[in-house]
């Protein structure tokens, strides 16, 4: 049964637009009762949504099945969501209007922490019981994958199973073991069906895993029984291989960019040891330099846009990006439609690169030094010198650009006062250096995130976080620079929950409970009533992001196999305390992280085309 | 060499769920409809070329439309028929050409030209007071002026709505339909809504909700000795 919006409702609400759908490329399916229906859930707004190229993915994939239909929902905007709890309009989908609840598996798309309460919401709006153990065969199975499931425990009480790594696969195997079951006679339960769930390689159900806590801490993840696996392997696909959405949807509703995407590559080797998407997206794995060129032109066929962005972790690095960006420049402008790349490494050669995709529009570039010292830029791994930071904006400079961002962390481990200074110090001196050019510069306090190898090192407290803030913003007073900075308290609780267990549920729960939703968004960012949900549940918040972690503990996500080997991260965090470097394998060696080996793969950059440019080593 | 361009007037429909979109959306859609219809556009020059496509005006929320106009500007001469086929093969269900002409390079830019739109209100609701509708309306039509305020950027103004309503008639009964001429362009828009609320503060009740009306522009006019004709005729 469709859900009725009235146009008086969608006439009260901020942007109706996101509720409406009718997108070009949008999926419309009849389904018969044999189908499989997917509800493709995110959790925070339609713009926000619809510009993560997973969900893009996902729904085409699972679309090219006649036995499957999948439709997409997103997180009504608080406006939206208090006309539909008044109005009693349970959560429904974009496409049939369908109450969420009526689909066979709701599966949500989790990028980050602050995200969760958002989850709870969607599921409370739809009518689904939030635990798990309170659904029963005739509720949707409710699964998360994304970023979020490598650390699943927090959410562990409120999802049947999680997904973990590249899903373009493994959504087929679970979408076949749903359709046996549901088509099944005989009555099969839900337990069942999670059980075999749980046989397929990258899912997690973590109702058949106990906590074993000692002394009040995690202490370990036991299988129930012994047809459950210990660890659960991350999926890994081959790019070339799997569909890719050539026809990708094009939202109505779009606040800022009209562009689509082709991803490059996934994966990147650089190291940067605090980035989490460094180690779990690994090994590189880059898409030929003419089927990029292919799927770009076709997408622009397909949808219309005026604007491709080259996606990946660092699209810089990419192996083939020259021969890339003139082949599309070529082919595209006389198209009127502009390429853009997403990161750029602070170097000269990417200010060519930039230049090369952006001969028009003149705003701004950003660079990501990271931190203000040498030093310290070597205990991350971030393999950029001062130097390299100069020549490019000197680059940019002398190429027309007048205005470069920058982005810096605060409380990266073993920072001191000098290190903060040494960004005041950089930012002035480039700004004495390049007359007549503007700087904004963003300040993100570092949170430590698992599975990197500063998973064991503490947050730093947020009161010395807001000194170190003042004093970047006293020593960057200037006409030609502006800071802004992310929310210090933001980031404490998002690092809560990136190293959260099991127990954090209940406080997830009662922040819930209290009023939290879209936590990543400032302006409702309820921080007094996160303090009260922890105290409530007597968990000391500062135990989870600010204690440092021995290497001999168990860690709650031990149990999910990156492919990347412990040993590898603490010998990492080690190297890092030594303010030792460790190079991109791509370009030095093995560096022994345990990935290819868990896989069986053997990295090889993209195939060179006959007289293709290749770039040498960055 | 200067690039031959052609220029054409597009009238487009607006219906359903789509009258949820906003005009910018609404916008950039109709440009990427272009772009898939493989319509070769000519490009604006400066900093930021954009493809040449110039609205009339700006459509409100919520509401619907047989006759939203824009001349775009193309590299390439078209059949009618051809162009206006493959512009609706490329454009999402709720959003039609409806009409499409070939239209003289200098002439006035839609915008400009745009004195006067035409609606058609559907209101949903009770019977009761229907049949003295008309009367109320031609009450409410002698008025010599009809004071009215309206928030504009930051600041409100007074205006006198009296003289921007240059038609409203009861067009059917049950569900009641009424039809509004009103001005529109540079010196004055009044909003069919503002009308209904107008009217509702002149028989003091609430006797047409806006928020439940079904508004739908039939048409844009331009002025040409005094006469409205549709942006259409050029």
């Amino acid at each position: 049964m469709r859900v009725a919006l009235s146009q008086e409702m969608l006439l009260s609400v901020s942007k109706p637009g996101r509720y409406v759908n009718g997108e070009w490329n949008s999926v419309h399916k009849e389904c018969d009762p044999s189908v499989v229906t997917f509800a493709l859930a995110f959790p925070d707004v339609y713009e926000i949504g619809m510009s993560n190229l997973g969900i893009q993915i996902l729904y085409d994939t699972l679309n090219r099945r006649e036995d499957a239909c999948c439709e997409r929902v997103f997180a009504p905007w608080v406006d939206m969501e208090t006309r539909m709890r008044t109005r009693g309009v349970p959560l429904f989908s974009l496409e049939s209007r369908r109450p969420v609840a009526e689909f066979d598996v709701v599966g949500f798309s989790v990028q980050h922490e602050l995200a969760y309460t958002n989850v709870l919401n969607m599921l409370d709006m739809a009518g689904i019981p939030l635990e798990s153990s309170g659904r029963g065969d005739a509720h949707p199975l409710v699964c998360v994958g994304g970023p979020s499931a490598y650390v699943p425990e927090p959410l562990a009480s409120f999802v049947d199973f999680f997904v973990v790594g590249d899903g373009e696969v493994v959504v087929h195997e679970i979408v076949d073991l749903v359709k046996e079951w549901k088509l099944g006679e005989g009555g099969r339960g839900r337990i069942e069906l999670l059980r075999e769930l749980a046989r397929v390689e990258g899912v997690y159900v973590p109702s058949l895993y106990e906590e074993v806590r000692e002394g009040g801490r995690f202490a370990g993840l036991l299988p129930k029984d012994s047809s459950v696996p210990l660890r659960v392997r991350r999926r890994v696909v081959d790019l070339g291989e799997v569909d890719y959405p050539s026809a990708p949807v094009v939202p109505l509703v779009e606040a800022v960019h009209d562009r689509a995407t082709v991803e490059v590559f996934r994966g990147c080797t650089r190291g940067c040891r605090f980035c989490q998407a460094g180690i779990v997206y690994r090994p590189v794995r880059e898409l030929s330099p003419q089927e990029i060129v292919e799927r770009a032109e076709r997408i622009v066929k397909t949808t219309g846009v005026s604007e491709i962005s080259l996606a990946s972790l660092s699209t810089c690095d990419y192996t083939e990006i020259r021969w890339v960006l003139n082949e599309l420049t070529r082919r595209l402008a006389p198209l009127g439609v502009n390429l853009s790349l997403p990161s750029l490494r602070a170097d000269a050669f990417s200010v060519e690169l930039a230049n090369m995709v952006q001969r028009v529009r003149r705003t701004g570039l950003t660079f990501a030094p990271e931190a203000g010292t040498q030093r310290l830029r070597e205990v991350i791994n971030k393999s950029i010198t001062d130097d390299d930071v100069h020549e490019a904006v000197r680059a940019a400079r002398s190429t027309g650009w007048r205005s470069v961002k920058l982005y810096f962390m605060i409380g990266l481990p073993t920072e001191t006062e000098r290190d903060v200074l040494g960004i005041v110090d950089m930012v002035r001196s480039l700004c004495n250096r390049n007359e007549g050019m503007n700087f904004s510069i963003t300040v993100s306090p570092f949170s430590p995130k698992a599975h990197t190898p500063f998973q064991w090192e503490p947050q730093v407290p947020l009161e010395d976080l807001e000194r170190r803030c003042r004093s970047l913003r006293e020593g960057l007073r200037s006409k030609r620079i502006s800071v802004s900075k992310h929310d210090l308290r933001q980031s404490f609780i998002e690092t809560v929950f990136a190293k959260g267990d099991r127990r954090l549920g209940a406080v997830i729960r009662d922040a819930w409970d209290g009023g939290c939703r879209f936590d990543s968004w400032t302006d409702q960012f309820k921080f007094d009533v996160w303090i009260r949900s922890f105290a409530r549940n007597r968990i000391d918040p500062h135990e989870y992001a600010n204690r440092r972690i021995d290497y001999e503990e168990a860690l709650p996500w031990d149990h999910i196999d990156t492919g990347v080997s412990k040993a590898f991260l603490a010998r990492e965090h080690e190297r890092a305390m030594k303010g030792k470097p460790t190079f991109d394998c791509r370009h030095v060696g093995c560096v022994a992280c345990g990935v290819c080996n868990t896989y069986g793969i053997d990295v090889k950059p993209a195939k060179h085309r006959p007289g293709g440019e290749r770039r040498h080593g960055a | 060499m200067r690039q031959a361009v052609y220029r054409y007037r597009v009238r487009l429909g607006k219906f359903g769920d789509m009258r949820f979109i906003g005009h910018l959306d609404f916008a950039r859609e109709f440009e990427r409809g272009l772009r898939r219809a493989g319509v070769p556009m000519a490009y604006s020059q400066g900093f930021n070329p954009r493809p040449r496509i110039s609205f009339a005006s700006a459509l409100a929320l919520g509401m619907e439309s047989e006759a939203e106009y824009a001349d775009i500007y193309t590299v390439e001469r078209f059949q009618v028929d051809e162009l206006t086929g493959a512009l609706n093969g490329s454009l999402v269900t709720g959003i039609r050409v409806n009409g499409l002409r070939s239209v003289p390079l200098d002439g006035v830019e839609p915008a400009s030209a745009v004195a006067a739109a035409a609606y058609e209100v559907s209101v949903p609701g009770r019977s009761l007071y229907w049949e003295r509708l008309d009367s109320i309306l031609g009450d409410f039509l002698r008025l010599e002026s009809i004071s009215w305020r309206r928030a504009g950027r930051g600041d409100i103004r007074e205006i006198d709505m009296r003289r921007e309503i240059l038609g409203l008639e009861i067009g059917a009964l049950e569900p009641i339909k009424l039809r509004m001429v009103l001005k529109a362009g540079i010196d004055g828009a009044v909003r069919p809504h503002e009308v209904l609320q107008a009217v509702n503060s002149f028989c003091g009740s609430e006797l047409l909700k806006p928020e439940e009306a079904l508004i739908r522009r039939t048409e844009m006019y331009f002025s040409k000795g005094g006469k409205l004709r549709p942006l259409f005729e050029v």
